[in-house]
């Protein structure tokens, strides 16, 4: 992916350079609001990672002038705002995620990863992984031509997974997607969810699909 | 803020409303003396032409009719009259008849002096000419009229100037009066500027009057403000005295971490090390949340919400969590609980009481939500089979940033039902605890929204 990271900080656009860097992605870092603009405005991004705080135009009103200009390229607000109005101004502003510092280096990259996927890629009426198939219109799954009866948030749980594959979904992303769950609960919800979605799609014998990465989240994916 | 009684006096706007009411005062009752004055004497005057000529004419078809010695002798006996007019009738040769008027020669209206008893008069005169050479004269004293015009004048200046004069008073008064308000308020607001924020205007709650309307907005502005600060202070102090904890064990973590033996021993003290990163975070971002709660921002952003739906998606979250820990979650939401709201904030405070009731419940211990419509209410019933919470411990936790002890000791996440308190207020329902036998039993109520 070709990432352009607008953040003033130093420090902080070194560490997110380096973390998209070692997962492949091409970062080019620029430090004010007004260059930020000038560079966004060309077409071959596939995501924009933008500090709310900036020198001369801020991050807020950046992305609120490159959607009005047209451009459509995913962006995600990086932010030490992490109040709830701050958030919703964010997404009126026309930003596509919102990301609070301090983070989790795999929460970024699981995020930027998610957004580049969203503009090229449409989720598909039915997916299939391995022996494992989804149709999103009938909303049913089967593995291995057996149907398999999800409960409503189960089953949006697992198309959530598989709408990343083989990306890894953070846990807060997760509830987000599910659950509609905007805060951090105190406890890890997920993983029981998990479990019981483990437990009604993986047959004997056959490889699992859901992996939990350490420290990370989950991802959808065969070995 | 010193200066002199009659600056002060001067300044305030009462009393200038109170001289300028005296000003046009002023002017009323001088224009209306005026007038009167000379209205009186007008009529007066009029009404002496009146008597002159109707006497004039009595004379005069005496004279015609019954010769010039019969009409001497009725101007005569006229004069002896009480009340009678002042008379002149002279012949043909000019010879005085009858009257004591002195000579004139003039004929129709016209004024004279006369001396009356050693005083100067002026007489209002009329002289007629009858047929044969006849002068009659007819006059009468102008001092009379005068005198009632005069004397109108006289009390209507009277009376207007201690008008005047009460009014003045009055508006002194009035303002010393509320000058003296005026300042309790302004002494008040300086006290609140000098960093005394308990300091408030005090006010009649009977018999109040505009004063106290602005003293009691004063106060209610106070309170808020007074609440404000008090939870910007209780974060800070919270945030220092809090984040010791997970800051101490961070340090022990990354000391355990350094000395590790082996390559296991460093990976389990770092990931321990992050967890308290996390912890001390979260703590952080509860007391954040609390205060952006408390300052009631969120209300602009309300949109109308399905209490039920959103309770549900919480305890579904929660629900595999609850169940593998032991406990069981009974759950019953009924539909159309239509409240105005704050999705994230309500979701936030289902989730603070599920936590709560997770962390202070023995294991097997049942948990119930429930939703239900009461006609213009939505209520949120939420019950635990924990050790429960006496009423003052409850009260306690309702007060803005206030914290059980027991809970203090449990990490941070004690601010839980304080934020579920603040959620509560915020929407304008109650957060209330019912009296229970076993365990503890939460009621929320909210406002039922209007719209269908």
């Amino acid at each position: 992916m070709r990432i352009l990271l607008i953040e003033d900080s130093e420090t902080v656009a070194n560490q997110i350079s380096e973390g998209l860097g070692l997962r492949g992605h091409g970062v080019v870092v620029v430090g004010d609001g007004a260059t930020g603009v000038e560079r966004a405005r060309e077409p071959d991004w596939d995501a924009l990672i933008v500090d709310r705080m900036l020198p001369t135009i801020d991050g807020l009103r950046l992305v609120k002038m490159l959607r009005a200009e047209g451009v459509r390229t995913p962006a995600l607000f990086l932010t030490a705002l992490g109040l709830v109005e701050n958030r919703v101004e964010g997404f009126e502003a026309g930003g596509d995620d919102y990301l609070v510092k301090p983070f989790a280096m795999a929460e970024l990259v699981a995020r930027v990863e998610a957004l580049g996927r969203r503009k090229t890629l449409l989720p598909r009426s039915t997916q299939t992984l391995s022996d494992l198939t989804i149709d999103r219109l009938a909303r049913t799954v089967a593995r291995g031509g057996r149907t398999i009866s999800l409960q409503a948030r189960e089953y949006e749980l697992l198309d959530a997974l598989l709408t990343e594959t083989p990306n890894v979904v953070t846990r807060t992303m997760l509830l987000e997607r599910v659950w509609k769950i905007r805060f951090d609960p105190g406890t890890n919800l997920i993983e029981s969810h998990i479990s019981r979605l483990r437990s009604k799609i993986d047959t004997e014998g056959a490889p699992p699909i859901i992996h939990t990465i350490r420290g990370e989240g989950y991802a959808a994916r065969l070995g | 803020m010193q200066r002199g009684w009659a600056e002060t006096l001067w300044r305030s706007t009462s009393f200038r409303l109170a001289v300028v009411q005296a000003g046009f005062l002023l002017l009323a009752v001088a224009g209306a003396s005026i007038a009167m004055f000379v209205i009186t004497r007008g009529v007066a005057e009029r009404e002496l032409r009146t008597r002159i000529t109707l006497e004039c004419n009595a004379v005069a078809s005496e004279l015609t009719g019954e010769g010039i010695d019969e009409a001497a002798a009725a101007v005569r006996s006229r004069a002896m009259r009480p009340g009678a007019l002042e008379y002149l009738l002279t012949d043909s040769a000019g010879r005085r008849l009858a009257g004591d008027l002195p000579d004139t020669s003039d004929i129709g209206w016209h004024r004279m002096s006369i001396r009356n008893h050693g005083e100067n008069s002026e007489l209002l005169a009329y002289s007629v000419l009858a047929p044969g050479g006849a002068r009659l004269t007819v006059g009468d004293d102008l001092a009379p009229a005068r005198d009632l015009a005069d004397a109108l004048l006289r009390s209507l200046l009277f009376w207007g100037v201690l008008a005047l004069l009460l009014g003045l008073g009055l508006g002194i008064w009035a303002t010393r009066h509320s000058l003296a308000r005026m300042d309790v308020l302004g002494r008040t607001l300086e006290n609140v500027s000098a960093g005394d924020l308990s300091a408030r205007v005090p006010t009649r709650a009977r018999h109040g009057d505009d004063l106290d309307d602005v003293g009691l907005r004063v106060n209610a502005m106070l309170d808020r403000i007074a609440l404000l600060v008090q939870a910007q202070r209780r974060v800070s102090a919270d945030v220092a005295h809090e984040l010791r904890g997970p800051l101490t064990l961070l340090r022990q973590r990354i000391a355990q971490a350094a000395s590790a033996g082996n390559a296991d021993d460093r990976t389990n003290a770092l990931a321990a090390a992050d967890a308290a990163i996390d912890d001390a975070l979260r703590l952080f971002d509860a007391m954040l949340r609390l205060s952006e709660i408390e300052a009631g921002s969120a209300r602009q952003r309300f949109a109308e919400i399905d209490l039920g739906e959103r309770v549900e998606l919480i305890t579904d979250a929660y629900r595999a969590d609850i169940e593998a820990a032991g406990r069981t979650l009974e759950t019953s939401f009924q539909s159309g609980a239509m409240v105005l709201g704050d999705a994230d904030l309500l979701g936030l405070a289902v989730a603070n009481l599920l936590e709560n009731a997770m962390k202070h419940t023995p294991s097997g211990a049942k948990i119930v939500v429930r939703v239900n419509v009461d006609d213009g209410w939505c209520n949120l019933a939420f019950e635990d089979r924990g050790p429960g919470m006496s009423a003052d411990e409850f009260a306690r936790v309702v007060e803005p940033f206030a914290r059980l002890d027991i809970a203090r000791s449990t990490s941070g996440a004690g601010l839980g039902l304080a934020i579920v308190a603040a959620v509560m207020r915020l929407h304008d329902a109650t957060f209330e605890r019912a009296e229970s036998a076993r365990g503890l039993t939460l009621n929320c109520r909210f406002h039922r929204s209007n719209t269908p």
